[in-house]
């Protein structure tokens, strides 16, 4: 690919084709993720949503090119300004990893090197990057964790991660991810293992910094609420597939497949009532090891009919695509029937 | 249209999916008992099993050493043979040989062949191949023996230290400490020179210096604190875990807790440390009799043969270099089997898959 | 709780168990059942007059509370115990002559053994599950299962014997020991097969714990950050998990040197012929000559006492974890 092509807005800033990852186990191979296929454009923010074991980790750690798993097998495409990554030589990849795609984890107690302070640990990054020397990296640093709204900045670059709080550890790791103006920020469950008050305020700063930055997002969670706060599009997935995918308010208006409306269900409605109960979805996700046979939620869903015993293909209009053989009008007759039922019900 | 394909399926097939949908998730691995899991992990393990081979071929022709020095050697590895013969090449060569320049005498070297002197002879005239398998008994029982004592005594200290915890916890805490910041080899050499050369009287029990129950009981405790002081963190842990908080909140007595929660959980450190602390204490052991404070002639181990043979070292290398060798191999053998047990036994290097 | 605090707490733990050693030395050498201690002090072939006059000296009629403080104030405070088998040789300054021999050999090994275990566990752990790494796992193994004495008889069969006269062991010379301020070239070839026959079980024991350590470590959501950030695998594997690991090999380092110097590695300097602390204790052990014992294992646990409270001092001033917390 072209310099000329990778500029051109016309293209994607992300493209990702039939994204296939499976690990081949004692027990016979594990598809993790079964054909992913999104677009992300300039300045996005897409919601993957997921219980645990859906894929949507795997799908971000392939697009990072960080599966190094001998026995992972991936396949499909993954086209980032243009150019693909899946089968990109390892300097090339390293190259773009933490330069022009940045990534920040789950957990940021433990996401930071415990022996190194955190100036040395955006500093490493920078240096690695830029041609920035040691002294000007670290005044870069200073501003990146002023940017992320870390009192004291200079301060605070000298210190070791175990003597910051949590929310801190995760400035400091969106920090270093902006710190070479990455295109593309590949969040993971950034707000899970944080205070609720600090996840807002994490949100907050990622909104802040698309705009600041120009970087589109990635982020996964399996909390719908922060979806609805931040992402433009969401994209639901179960069982290393992509069931469903919309922007963000269509997903909540006119949302199409059960699971969806198991997922919505089982939040508290962020303003306003919820016509319908908070439900949880029976059942528990299917071993990636033993899928089922046709629609993988078939199991757990309660709408689920003979025609669900073939895998069902990606449905729909182009801005609101479904992974379901439910028709729009039995689609409206069920939404429509459990708002009835709950009027009976006392709140 | 999906519906048309769905309308596709056979009413037989769409049972069969039906089933697939109903059928209640099997747990994967925690259907497989916990020990029984661990036991086939080992098995599969092939240097382990190559290892506990090896074990069980050293151990019975050790336990054959009299059958050996009978039927094979024709003579008697403990009596010193100076002046006797032995044939060689169809002609009967003296055991003992005067040297090329007429001082000392040079033992016979090794006939290789299956009979008498077949590694040769030591400095006293008695055959290297037969003193290697009475030496291996020794060995392997002092090891064997001594790790009996070191774990049960780790065990009775680390419970009741871990699981009474308070002043209990305390003595032996202290206790622990102070032995395990004592040298290993300070230790053993203290209480093997004391020991060794005048034997103990208590009252009516009498144990002569060259009983072997001294190197046992030596080495036993030496290293009693590295067994216990793991012991009483695990204990210590298992102590505040829920699952033990529970029986406690039910009302299941001491004993119960520690018979039905305790005890397994500390079984499986046990197992590990079982051929690790064997492995340890033959070396030990070796080491001792090197230093001539181990095991006390008539007796011979794999230790004193070496030491037998260390003034014939450039001349007759194999009398030291045999039972090393024996040694390693025990050893290397136990190490692999001590590593393969802690795969299978402990829960920290269990996969978690994604 | 401050530093300051913990350093007093350990120091006071170290005096304590220091004195807990001394007794135990103590009730080792005068109060086990069976022979008379005094005979025993005397060694071999004594006379009447000499065990009477051993009596006296070290007050064997008295108390054993009194006859501990003697003993501790000849060892310690005094310093004039003397031997009775080499008569009127005071024990204390003969150990302290004998320690740089006996630290020589524990330096020079440790550099040795820190190095290439740092090399086995980090080629181990960046080639993981494949022929490297497994290959090394078992030379590891069996390094630690070899007899240290054993080796060294191995080691000097081939240099001083079978290979002596070839180019390859032509250098070693005689067993035995040169003075670093004599001839620092002799020192250094005196002592480069001991280094390595005493480094090689350590080499064994540490390369296997720091490869368990680092390929921990590489489980860890650090060192998928750092692989994020772009660092090369190389980096990622030494700048970040060989660090992160390194803590644990120094606190275990900091042990067993301790250790050695205190007597572990007397069976090196018996077989190599080291005239060191460990190979002091060893002829007095011939001798039976007691008073020379309990000076070095007193002095020896001492220091093994004293070198682990500076380890876990060192621990909480320089792990910044412990600190400040």
């Amino acid at each position: 690919m072209t310099e000329a092509t990778a500029t051109d807005p016309a293209v994607p800033l992300l493209a990702v084709d039939n994204l296939r990852v499976s690990f081949r186990t004692a027990r016979g191979t594990v598809r993790a993720v079964d054909g992913v296929s999104f677009r992300l454009g300039h300045r996005e923010i897409l919601g993957i949503v997921g219980e645990s074991g859906s894929g949507k980790s795997v799908s971000l750690m392939a697009m990072m090119g960080l599966i190094n798993d001998p026995n992972a097998v991936i396949e499909g495409s993954i086209k980032f300004q243009g150019r693909e990554l899946i089968g990109l030589g390892a300097r090339e990849m390293r190259r773009l990893r933490g330069g022009r795609i940045a990534m920040i984890f789950q957990d940021p107690m433990t996401a930071l090197t415990p022996v190194y302070t955190v100036g040395r640990q955006i500093v490493e990054q920078l240096r690695l990057h830029t041609d920035l020397s040691t002294g000007a990296a670290r005044n870069r640093a200073v501003e990146l964790l002023e940017a992320v709204g870390i009192p004291g900045p200079k301060d605070v670059i000298d210190r070791y991660p175990h003597q910051l709080s949590g929310g801190m550890r995760q400035r400091v790791v969106i920090a270093m991810a902006l710190s070479c103006n990455p295109a593309l920020m590949l969040a993971d469950e950034p707000t899970t293992a944080l205070d609720v008050t600090v996840q807002a305020a994490i949100l907050d700063l990622v909104r802040k910094l698309r705009k600041d930055f120009g970087s589109s997002v990635i982020l996964v969670t399996h909390n719908m609420g922060v979806v609805a706060e931040i992402a433009d599009k969401v994209a639901v997935m179960y069982a290393g597939r992509i069931v469903e995918h919309a922007d963000t308010p269509t997903m909540f208006r006119t949302p199409w497949h059960p699971y969806t409306w198991g997922l919505l269900d089982s939040i508290p409605p962020i303003s306003g009532a919820r016509p319908r109960r908070l439900s949880s979805i029976q059942g528990a996700p299917p071993s990636l090891q033993r899928l089922p046979p046709g629609c993988s939620f078939a199991p757990r869903c309660q709408y689920r009919s003979r025609r669900c015993a073939v895998k069902p293909p990606m449905i729909g209009e182009p801005d609101h695509r479904v992974a379901c053989v439910l028709e729009p009008g039995e689609r409206r007759e069920i939404v429509r029937k459990p708002a009835q039922q709950n009027d009976e019900i006392p709140s | 249209m999906a519906s048309e394909i769905g309308a596709a399926i056979s009413d037989q097939d769409y049972a069969r999916v039906l089933d697939a949908w109903t059928a209640p998730e099997l747990p994967a691995s925690a259907a497989q008992g916990y020990w029984h899991a661990a036991l086939a992990k080992v098995r599969r393990n092939r240097a382990a099993m190559v290892a506990v081979v090896a074990l069980f071929l050293f151990l019975t022709s050790c336990v054959m050493a009299p059958l050996y020095a009978h039927l094979v050697a024709h003579i008697n590895p403990f009596k010193s043979n100076l002046d006797g013969t032995v044939l060689i090449g169809g002609k009967q060569v003296p055991v003992m040989q005067s040297a090329s320049n007429g001082l000392g005498v040079t033992p016979v070297g090794p006939t290789w062949r299956f009979g008498p002197y077949m590694l040769g002879a030591d400095g006293q005239g008695r055959d290297v191949a037969a003193r290697l398998l009475y030496g291996g008994r020794v060995s392997l029982l002092v090891g064997a023996a001594s790790t009996v004592i070191c774990l049960s005594f780790a065990v009775l200290l680390g419970i009741a230290a871990g699981f009474y915890g308070g002043i209990i916890n305390r003595v032996i805490s202290v206790m622990l400490d102070i032995l395990w910041a004592f040298p290993i080899y300070l230790l053993a050499i203290s209480l093997s020179i004391i020991l060794i050369n005048s034997g103990i009287r208590i009252g009516p029990l009498v144990v002569h210096s060259d009983d072997l129950i001294l190197p046992i009981a030596i080495i036993g405790i030496i290293y009693v604190p590295y067994v216990a002081r793991p012991i009483r963190a695990q204990v210590m842990t298992l102590r505040r875990s829920d699952f033990v908080m529970a029986s406690i909140c039910l009302g299941a007595s001491d004993l119960r807790i520690l018979r039905r929660e305790i005890l397994p959980n500390v079984a499986s450190t046990l197992i590990v440390f079982t051929p690790i602390m064997m492995a340890l204490n033959i070396i030990t052991e070796a080491s001792l009799s090197f230093l001539g404070i181990g095991v006390q002639p008539p007796s011979a181990s794999w230790g004193t043969i070496i030491r037998d043979g260390e003034h014939l070292l450039y001349t007759r290398p194999l009398v030291s270099i045999a039972p090393g060798l024996a040694i390693v191999i025990t050893v290397v053998a136990l190490n692999i089997l001590g590593d393969a047990l802690r795969d299978a036994l402990d829960p920290r290097a269990k996969l978690t898959l994604h | 709780m401050s530093l300051g605090f913990t350093i007093v707490k350990r120091l006071a733990h170290m005096v304590f168990v220091m004195f807990g050693i001394s007794v135990l030395v103590f009730l080792i050498f005068f109060a086990t059942p069976g022979a008379d201690p005094a005979a025993r002090i005397a060694g071999r072939n004594a006379s009447p007059q000499t065990v009477a006059l051993i009596r006296k000296e070290f007050g064997l009629d008295k108390p054993l509370p009194v006859q501990y403080l003697r003993m501790m104030d000849r060892l310690v405070i005094r310093r004039d115990l003397t031997s009775y088998v080499n008569l009127g040789e005071k024990v204390v300054p003969t150990i302290f002559r004998a320690a740089p021999v006996t630290l020589s050999l524990v330096f020079g090994a440790a550099v040795i053994w820190i190095v290439f275990s740092i090399l086995v566990g980090v080629l181990a752990a960046a080639f993981k599950d494949r022929t490297l790494d497994r290959l090394l796992m078992i030379l590891s193994l069996i390094g630690i299962s070899i007899p240290v004495f054993w080796l060294g008889e191995v080691v000097n069969l081939v240099s001083q014997g079978l290979l002596h006269n070839t180019w390859l062991f032509s250098w070693v010379p005689p067993l035995g020991y040169v003075p670093l301020h004599r001839d620092p070239a002799l020192w250094f070839k005196s002592l480069v097969l001991p280094w390595f026959t005493l480094a090689l079980a350590f080499i064994g024991i540490y390369g296997r714990v720091l490869r368990a350590n680092i390929v921990e470590a590489m489980q860890e959501d650090y060192i998928r950050l750092a692989r994020a950030k772009g660092l090369p695998e190389a980096q990622v594997l030494i700048r970040h998990a060989l660090r992160c690991s390194m803590i644990a090999i120094f606190t275990l380092f900091g042990l067993d040197f301790g250790a050695l110097v205190g007597g572990g590695a007397l069976l090196t300097e018996v077989v190599f012929g080291l005239p060191g602390v460990g190979y002091l204790t060893y002829q007095a052990l011939t001798n039976l000559d007691l008073p020379m014992i309990m000076a070095t294992v007193t002095y020896a646990s001492f220091f093994v006492v004293s070198a682990n409270a500076m380890v876990d001092i060192l621990y909480s001033v320089f792990d910044p974890r412990v600190r400040n917390d």
